[in-house]
């Protein structure tokens, strides 16, 4: 009797132990699954972060080289004609004819004078000493008031809601924006009108760049137009959405919305 | 090795007065929106569980079948909780998924209904309330590796919940089917035995959800 109690204890012990050892090899057969799922998720999380950061790269390389290139074009065609023209002037100095050499001399200082404003002004635009200094809504208005100067546009500048200081970098790639959409207008939209205005919301602020210009086709400017094109990467490193809306002889409508961080 | 069953017994009541304490504790630190709030309808459970053992423990030298009625229901009951708090955890919508909970569902509930009415003693309804959780809490793991992996298992409380529960009742489920066979056969020493894993198996539980609840408090904090 006794030994069969014994028999039947050590059996009912080893038929627990086996059932608990199974148990524990089947919990810990679903940990190693789902802690494998988990590595290879958060190794597909990385590489689709690197792969955006690699593209954000590419976008802000070729932003730069596309600035470079509108300086050197500005500097080529505008500058670089102008400087050409004083030059030839004082080279051909009509010194036979004493009477002549004064107009000659005060055109090729006209010239000269329009050469350092047109330097000054393409030093300040590429300047972002006023973002910094004064924040984007100082920088804003000041671009405006140039604008204002040369008196072929009405410019009207709105901000609504409680002002929020955003991080200095994302301001000045916003203001790089404002300056790309502002530089569209003039040299494309033969527009009377620019408005602007800013809408401070809870977590995003709103930009409108709107002019009542000729209008173009959206469609085929996200195909062609580099400055289109500089804008969405630029909205897009910050985050945010752009939509624009453009209709014939009807104006342009460029509306921005990027979140505080 | 009557004393040793004894002595399980006295900690399986302190572990279970822990876990009932830390529950109750842990429930401030639960944000309102938590799937998890019904988890804390279980220190009633527990209240009610410790309430029919002492009522079994009292009538079942006068009137034995008042004992295992209290004891049917209180399975039924603990059954019905876990039968709620899967469908209230289980994330995957898919109609698999939602097809086998509900017939699981039906068929343990219709199941317990017939196995209390015929049978004489509670054990083999509890054994089969066992396997009805055992099956809950395998939904529960398929769900969770069909799902996006972002939680840390080890910080989970549902997983470790989980774990307890499919702990006890895999280990408990074979035990109570047979009892009442391995009881005719067998002598009182062995019976104690069996007793004595199942209420191993309970503090095991009840330990896993001490640490569930813990968690909660650190992901609070987190």
């Amino acid at each position: 009797m006794r030994t069969t109690t014994s028999q039947n204890i050590v059996l009912f012990i080893v038929l627990c132990t086996i059932l608990i050892l199974l148990l524990v090899i089947f919990i810990a057969w679903i940990i190693y699954r789902y802690q494998q799922k988990q590595n290879s998720y958060f190794k597909n999380i990385e590489e689709i972060k690197a792969a955006h950061e690699n593209t954000l790269l590419q976008s802000q390389i070729e932003m730069q080289e596309n600035t470079f290139q509108n300086i050197s074009k500005e500097i080529h065609d505008n500058i670089g004609q102008k400087l050409a023209l004083a030059k030839l002037l004082l080279n051909t100095l009509p010194y036979n004819h004493a009477e002549k050499v004064p107009a000659q001399v005060d055109a090729s200082v006209g010239i000269l004078g329009q050469v350092v404003s047109e330097l000054s002004a393409l030093s300040r635009s590429m300047s972002n000493e006023i973002v910094l200094e004064n924040g984007i809504i100082k920088a804003i208005e000041a671009e405006l008031v140039q604008l204002k100067k040369a008196g072929a546009y009405d410019v009207n500048f709105e901000i609504t809601g409680d002002t929020i200081f955003l991080d200095v970098n994302r301001e000045l790639v916003l203001f790089r924006v404002i300056q790309e959409g502002i530089h569209n207008i003039i040299k494309h939209a033969e527009a009377s009108v620019i408005n602007i205005s800013m809408q401070y919301n809870e977590n995003s602020l709103t930009l409108v760049i709107a002019d009542n210009g000729k209008g173009f086709q959206v469609k085929q400017a996200n195909n062609l137009g580099t400055g289109i094109k500089n804008i969405k990467k630029r909205i897009q490193l910050l985050n945010g959405t752009c939509l624009i809306n453009s209709v014939h002889n009807n104006g342009t409508t460029i509306h921005i919305e990027i979140p505080y961080v | 090795m009557s004393s040793l069953f004894y002595i399980v017994v006295y900690l399986g009541t302190a572990v279970i007065f822990i876990s009932s304490c830390v529950c109750i504790y842990a429930r401030r630190f639960l944000r309102k929106t938590s799937k998890l709030e019904f988890f804390y309808i279980y220190p009633l459970i527990i209240l009610l569980q410790s309430g029919t053992a002492c009522l079994y423990v009292i009538y079942s030298p006068y009137s034995p079948r008042v004992a295992i009625t209290i004891e049917k229901f209180f399975f039924t009951i603990d059954l019905f909780f876990w039968i709620f708090f899967y469908h209230l955890i289980i994330n995957n919508k898919s109609k698999l998924m939602q097809f086998f909970l509900v017939c699981n569902s039906v068929l343990f509930v219709l199941l317990i209904s017939v196995i209390n009415l015929l049978e004489s003693s509670a054990y083999f309804g509890v054994g089969i309330s066992n396997i009805g959780k055992c099956l809950f809490c395998l939904a529960y793991f398929y769900d969770l590796l069909k799902s996006t992996p972002t939680r840390i298992l080890r910080n989970e409380p549902v997983f470790l919940i989980s774990l307890g529960l499919f702990f006890s009742a895999a280990l408990n489920a074979p035990i109570f089917i047979t009892i009442a066979y391995l009881a005719t056969i067998t002598d009182k020493l062995l019976t104690l035995c069996l007793f004595s894993i199942t209420n191993l198996s309970v503090i095991v539980m009840h330990l896993f959800f001490i640490k569930a609840q813990l968690c909660v408090r650190q992901l609070h904090r987190t």
